[in-house]
């Protein structure tokens, strides 16, 4: 086919030799930045029909989010989420996940879109019909220009805009959500989303978890637990459905009700222990470690011998 | 195909007026939310600049192309090149030996109209899904795209629950949200079993070599996704110099579209699936189409038109295109834009009847994005037609003749007589123009007597 | 102030009485109007068909008849359209003929465009008072020229209402050739126009062709619609 190619080219350039290149024009009109990026992006987003909300820390999106999530059963979490940010569901391949979440690269106010990339994987942001993008408040610019500027220099192999949910009118002009992508999109601002909640700030950072070595517990033998079928002190059964970095996901007997335990959390308590102290029970663990889910922490840890 | 606008808008207002009702209704939804939304902005700068860009790019297009060529290579995309339909189709057939591909998912694609995707695909024995709900209800009901935005408008939500309850078992009465997720589920069971996907390309940015694809429903993402050999058709013309230049093109293209502000989704691809992704396809191909576009390129008068970003704006405008929708045309592209491309494209004696397919209303050029004079375009392919007696030789003795009564003044004032002389005259109806014009107007007469009457009678003296 | 009125043939043969109205209400307001004679055509229905060496032909003839006059001023927007933007580019690559298009361009204007631009007249008198109008505007004139101000608010101005119509920009189907060569599309966008007219006591336009359209369509239908030329009406204002 190059002789196509060479064909397609010597025609352009013989229609083009009688004309004068036209000058690229300066630089387009921009709409007025009438209030802070963050702010027009709530209303530009409201106005697409994004669920659009803003926390002032991370501490109370994650509150939010025990609370919202409960509507789900299952999640596709990117793993680009921090560890607080991730809903405590069972995990699922995308296609069969009620809720897809995401972290965008950034946001712009212009057009009420937030930029998602493909290294977090494409079918979350796509397959479930409800879609959590968290967005650091820091990343909201004002036009999209700026967004894909800063990402010119190393751009993911598929960068996606989404400015709202999945919609359609060709069924006789009347709007239709969710076609074939989600049909919610709900857009969370977190500011100083990388920060660990105040409990544990200092010990981990975003994804950068670095290993404990002090706390005694084998990571990998966390990992080892995936799958298999626990019980807790009073005989209450869960599953553990993923071991990730920074958590576990587990999910108690057949209710679909799944709980995310933090490694940090686990860690505190194997330190503890390995520092003499007796952890007697889900109670004393709730008393000297932390109030989470502490039943089935106190469980997994006994399970390892960590306590 | 073979029956030409005339005929074809004739019978289609006679026999399925319904279709007047749709088309009219969609468009003019359409038309007001572009409005809306030009007006929210400085549309009228904006416009300026994307059609200053687009110029740009076409007096360039020879350096832009070999520059995305070279961009896209070295994202790991292989690039392929098609004069012409039969070019593009064996270069797809190829690919799916290549690939092994028993089953397409599709994005809309006018490209593909044009090189007759589908029928290729049925050929090779390759299941095919258009996966845009539009197209996909016209797919079903075995009919050209309508328009090149909203491909099924021609269709009311009765057209769509009888042929959905025909084809998919739905109920008679389903609610658009129930045909919506009957469709869904057809489509989602394609998108994850296909082997290829197939999408157009709404713009390619050259400097980087970024193809980038705008859309509502979500389809065009997962057929650039889920299946593992992604191939793109992209007409020549689709460049895009810079990386910045979409900030503007893609909030012109959704306003003038659709009114929003931007498409709800929109990928810019810049290669397949890495290494270290979980997902993605793992090849991607783009063809570049000629396809008749160099000849529009070459033509001074029509080669703005190359500008196009198929935004549709200019079919809502028409009010031409109201009465009957695309299909009248019997072309892919109809409308403004499809009467100027169409005969560049195809053969320049489609103007001879697309090129009056037009009431020279010029509602097409107030809303072009990129500023095509499709008017002043129109009106050349007329006066191309005129001039190789397109018209039929009666039509030029027609105007020759009334040019020669007009700049003779005595003549002028002589027929004029005869006007009222022979009172039958402007209601005979075996005089061609005057009997095509009383078919449809009642009480047609000149004034009892002509100003230049008045004139000497009256007004001369006061 | 000497101003060359440029009757145009349909109004001459169709509209003979609304474009008398027009000479009648610019002496009224003390303007010498002279009608050169010899005058016929613009050459639009040719320009518009394609047949551009016969639409030369028309507009070479009108240029020479208004050759001299201060203003020249028509009774028609799609006519003050052919002479102001198109003609011109008729003649490309003719510098002394374009020349001359462009010459007559800047001295040409349609009626109301001219009470208002020209005269200053914004206030004709109150003789339309509690008149519902429904105001058609030309494609041409509105679009290519912009018109579109200056005959509603001589309406309003001599107290007619306006009545808000959906459609009253867009196109009524005549478009010359057009109408005469695909017909059925023509009368349906005629159609539109009709099905969507408020009720009024009169439809009016500066464009005779577009209200010979419509109301001949209209009449077709059975339908008792009340069309009048905006000179007549811009006449009625000053003078009923
Ligand atoms: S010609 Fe202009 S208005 Fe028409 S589809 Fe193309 S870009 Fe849109």
């Amino acid at each position: 086919m190059s002789d196509a190619r060479q064909r397609i080219l010597r025609r352009i350039a013989h229609a083009l030799e009688r004309r004068w290149p036209v000058e690229l024009p300066g630089d387009p009109w921009r709409q007025a930045e009438d209030a802070a990026a963050p702010t027009r992006f709530v209303q530009n987003a409201t106005q697409n029909g994004v669920e659009a909300l803003s926390f002032d820390s991370p501490q109370a999106a994650a509150r939010w989010l025990a609370e919202w999530a409960a509507e789900f059963s299952s999640a596709a979490v990117s793993p680009h989420v921090p560890p607080w940010l991730q809903p405590q569901l069972p995990q699922r391949p995308p296609a069969e996940a009620e809720l897809g979440v995401s972290r965008a690269l950034a946001a712009v106010a212009d057009t009420g879109s937030v930029l998602l990339s493909s290294s977090e994987g494409r079918r979350l942001q796509l397959l479930p019909p409800v879609h959590l993008v968290w967005v650091d408040e820091a990343e909201v610019v004002q036009h999209l220009g700026e967004a894909l500027e800063a990402l010119q220099e190393n751009p993911p192999s598929a960068l996606a805009l989404h400015s709202g949910p999945s919609k359609s009118a060709d069924i006789g002009q009347i709007m239709v959500q969710g076609v074939h992508g989600p049909g919610r999109l709900v857009v969370a601002l977190v500011r100083g989303l990388d920060a660990a909640p105040k409990a544990t700030r200092g010990k981990a950072r975003g994804k950068t978890t670095r290993a404990t070595p002090s706390s005694g517990l084998d990571w990998n033998a966390v990992r080892r637990l995936q799958g298999r079928t626990l019980a807790t002190k009073t005989g209450k059964a869960f599953e553990v459905l993923r071991v990730t970095d920074n958590t576990v996901v587990i999910r108690v007997g057949s209710s679909e009700k799944s709980y995310t335990l933090r490694r940090k959390t686990l860690e505190k308590a194997a330190a503890l222990a390995r520092g003499g102290a007796v952890i007697q029970g889900p109670s004393d663990f709730k008393k000297k470690v932390a109030d989470e889910a502490p039943a089935y922490a106190w469980a997994i840890l006994r399970e390892l011998g960590a306590i | 195909m073979a029956k030409g606008y005339k005929a074809a808008a004739r019978e289609m207002l006679a026999s399925q007026p319904e279709v007047r009702a749709s088309v009219t209704k969609a468009t003019l939804h359409f038309h007001a939310n572009r409005e809306r939304a030009y007006g929210e902005v400085d549309a009228e700068s904006w416009r300026d600049w994307a059609a200053t860009v687009k110029r740009h790019l076409l007096s360039r297009l020879d350096h832009y192309l070999l520059l995305a060529e070279e961009k896209l290579s070295g994202n790991g995309v292989e690039v392929h090149w098609a004069e012409n339909a039969a070019d593009a189709q064996q270069i797809l057939s190829r690919l799916v030996k290549r690939h092994d591909v028993k089953k397409v998912v599709k994005g809309k694609s006018m490209l593909s109209e044009e090189l007759e995707v589908n029928s290729l695909l049925q050929r090779l024995g390759v299941e095919v899904f258009e996966t845009d709900l539009g197209e996909y209800i016209i797919q079903l009901a075995e009919e050209p795209p309508s328009h090149i935005v909203g491909p099924a408008i021609h269709k009311s939500l009765d057209d769509i629950r009888a042929l959905f309850a025909k084809r998919l078992g739905t109920a008679r009465d389903a609610s658009p949200e129930e045909l919506a997720a009957a469709a869904r589920r057809v489509l989602r069971e394609a998108f994850l079993s296909a082997d290829m996907g197939i999408s157009g390309g709404n713009f390619v940015v050259a400097e980087s070599g970024t193809l980038v694809l705008v859309e509502n429903e979500g389809n065009i993402r997962l057929t650039t996704s889920a299946p593992r050999v992604h191939v793109a058709l992209v007409g020549i013309e689709k460049l895009l110099p810079r990386t910045r230049d979409l900030e503007v093109f893609l909030q012109l293209l959704a306003r003038a579209a659709t009114g929003q502000k931007l498409g709800i989704f929109t990928s810019l691809i810049s290669g397949p699936r890495r290494p270290d992704e979980s997902d993605g396809p793992e090849v991607m191909h783009v063809i570049f189409v000629d396809n008749g576009r160099s000849s529009v390129l070459a033509d001074d008068e029509m080669q703005e038109a190359l500008s196009c970003i198929r935004c549709g704006a200019c079919l809502n405008a028409c009010p031409v295109y109201r009465q009957t929708g695309g299909h009248a045309y019997g072309q892919v592209y109809s409308g403004p834009i499809g009467i100027v491309l169409t005969p560049g494209l195809k053969d320049p004696a489609l103007a001879a009847e697309l090129g009056y397919a037009c009431s020279l209303c010029t509602a097409c050029a107030d809303v072009c994005p990129v500023r095509i004079p499709l008017p002043k375009q129109i009106l050349a392919w007329r006066r191309r037609a005129a001039e190789s007696g397109a018209g039929g030789p009666l039509e030029k003795w027609l105007f020759d003749g009334y040019a020669n009564i007009v700049s003779k003044p005595r003549f002028y004032r002589m027929s004029a007589k005869m006007l009222r002389a022979f009172k039958g005259l402007t209601s005979a109806p075996w005089l061609p123009v005057i009997g095509a014009w009383a078919s449809g107007h009642g009480g047609l007469e000149p004034s009892p007597k002509s100003f230049h009457q008045i004139w000497e009678e009256e007004l001369a003296n006061e | 102030m000497r101003v060359a009125f440029f009757v145009t043939c349909l109004a001459d043969q169709f509209f003979a009485e609304a474009a008398a109205d027009a000479v009648r209400l610019l002496r009224s307001l003390d303007i010498e109007v002279v009608f050169p004679r010899g005058q016929t055509c613009c050459g639009q229905p040719a320009y518009n068909a394609g047949h551009w060496d016969a639409a030369r032909k028309m507009a070479l003839h009108t240029q020479q008849v208004f050759e001299g006059y201060d203003y020249v001023v028509l009774p028609s927007g799609s006519c003050t359209t052919m002479v102001r933007a198109y003609t011109p580019g008729l003649f490309a690559g003719d510098k002394p003929h374009y020349t001359a298009a462009l010459d007559l361009a800047e001295r040409t204007y349609e009626l109301s465009e001219f009470l208002v631009k020209v005269l200053n007249v914004e206030d004709l008198g109150d003789g339309l008072r509690g008149l519902k109008v429904a105001y058609h505007h030309g494609c041409h004139v509105s679009r290519e020229l912009g018109i579109k101000s200056e005959p509603v608010g001589l309406l309003e101005a001599a107290g007619a209402e306006i009545v808000p119509w959906q459609a009253d920009n867009e196109c009524c189907g005549f478009g010359g050739v057009f109408s005469v060569k695909n017909v059925p599309v023509s009368l349906a966008m005629a159609d539109h126009k009709l099905d969507t007219l408020p009720e009024v006591d009169v439809l009016t336009s500066a464009d005779g062709a577009c209200l010979m359209h419509m109301g001949g369509h209209a009449k077709k239908r059975g339908l008792d619609i009340k069309v009048r030329h905006l000179a007549s009406l811009l006449w009625e204002a000053r003078n009923g």
